[in-house]
């Protein structure tokens, strides 16, 4: 495997010896922390084509999870996966904060499932409003009491775990579905959720939650 | 539907706030209100106990692996940007 290293940069990057590139189709690579995520843009942005390969790599792995949750099918999460490929190519020397590329990464997938969506075979007949879920603030909440058949904590094991969490996610609303992506799987803070979805801190924490016990009803429904 | 419980009003007014307290976003102040509350309360307490766990179903289950012929179109465009 070729060794490649990310030079130190007059923008303030830092002199870091680079892990190995994975040849196509082996282990997946933990996602880099935002200063090692800084450290490439900042350097892929003065030119160094090393660092804007990895940059690439690396992105590839967290555009093609957020393209999913939001587009829902493999074939338009591929299309826009390669737009945000694209675009981080093209633009990242306009990236004004490097330590935020995830968040900009994120929003610039989003935007390019948007532009990209079109009629999709599959789409969940019953996009319903989520209000037909969920507690209203004046209307009645349907709560179900506890049925020990149907608990969160009995689906059998991690590939069933991760069967019936996409099917349940499925059943959500694309903007819905993202915010429960990138706040629980990807770990975003409210704030850099804010940011990609272009919504008030406040509608995140709103959404969220809807999100979250609609997300419980489908799971416990699923049988 | 069956075994549905029409909750209070002050249930359902906590329970818009079960997302914040399970994220640690409430006053030490409002967070002990909620938990006292979910302590006596049957049916909140029950809500809370199984959003937790599907928050933690969530976390287990995070991770998407690309597949193998995304992964290669994508590592083969890349290599197509960088040649030019």
């Amino acid at each position: 495997m070729k060794q490649r290293t990310v030079t130190k940069t007059g923008g303030g990057g830092r002199v870091t010896k680079s892990r190995p590139l994975n040849p196509v189709g082996h282990e997946q690579l933990p996602d880099p922390d935002p200063d090692e995520y800084s450290a490439l843009v900042r350097a892929a942005a003065t030119g160094d084509q090393a660092s804007m390969e990895r940059l690439l790599m690396r992105a590839q792995e967290v555009a093609w999870r957020f393209s999913m949750s939001v587009c829902g099918h493999a074939d338009d999460a591929e299309d826009a996966m390669q737009e945000a490929l694209l675009k981080t190519y093209r633009y990242v020397g306009r990236i004004s904060e490097p330590a935020a590329f995830r968040p900009w990464l994120y929003r610039t997938v989003r935007n390019a499932c948007l532009m990209g969506r079109r009629k999709k075979v599959g789409e969940p007949a019953r996009l319903q409003s989520i209000d037909d879920l969920l507690p209203g603030v004046d209307g009645p909440i349907r709560m179900d009491l506890p049925h020990p058949g149907r608990n969160p904590e009995q689906l059998a094991d991690n590939a069933g775990l991760r069967r019936r969490l996409r099917q349940a996610l499925r059943a959500l609303p694309a903007p819905y579905r993202a915010i429960v992506f990138l706040r629980e799987m990807e770990g975003l803070s409210t704030r850099e959720v804010a940011t990609v979805m272009e919504i008030s801190e406040d509608n995140v924490k709103a959404r969220l939650h809807r999100a979250r016990v609609a997300l419980q009803a489908e799971l416990e429904r699923e049988r | 539907m069956k075994g549905a419980t029409r909750p209070s009003a002050r249930c359902r007014a906590l329970l818009l706030e079960l997302s914040q307290y399970l994220d640690g976003e409430l006053t030490p102040a409002r967070r002990r209100t909620i938990e006292r509350h979910i302590g006596d309360c049957t049916g909140c307490g029950t809500m809370a106990g199984r959003l937790r766990k599907t928050l933690s179903a969530c976390r287990a289950a995070s991770e998407t692996r690309l597949p193998r012929a995304v992964k290669s179109r994508a590592a083969a465009r890349i290599r197509a940007l960088l040649r030019h």
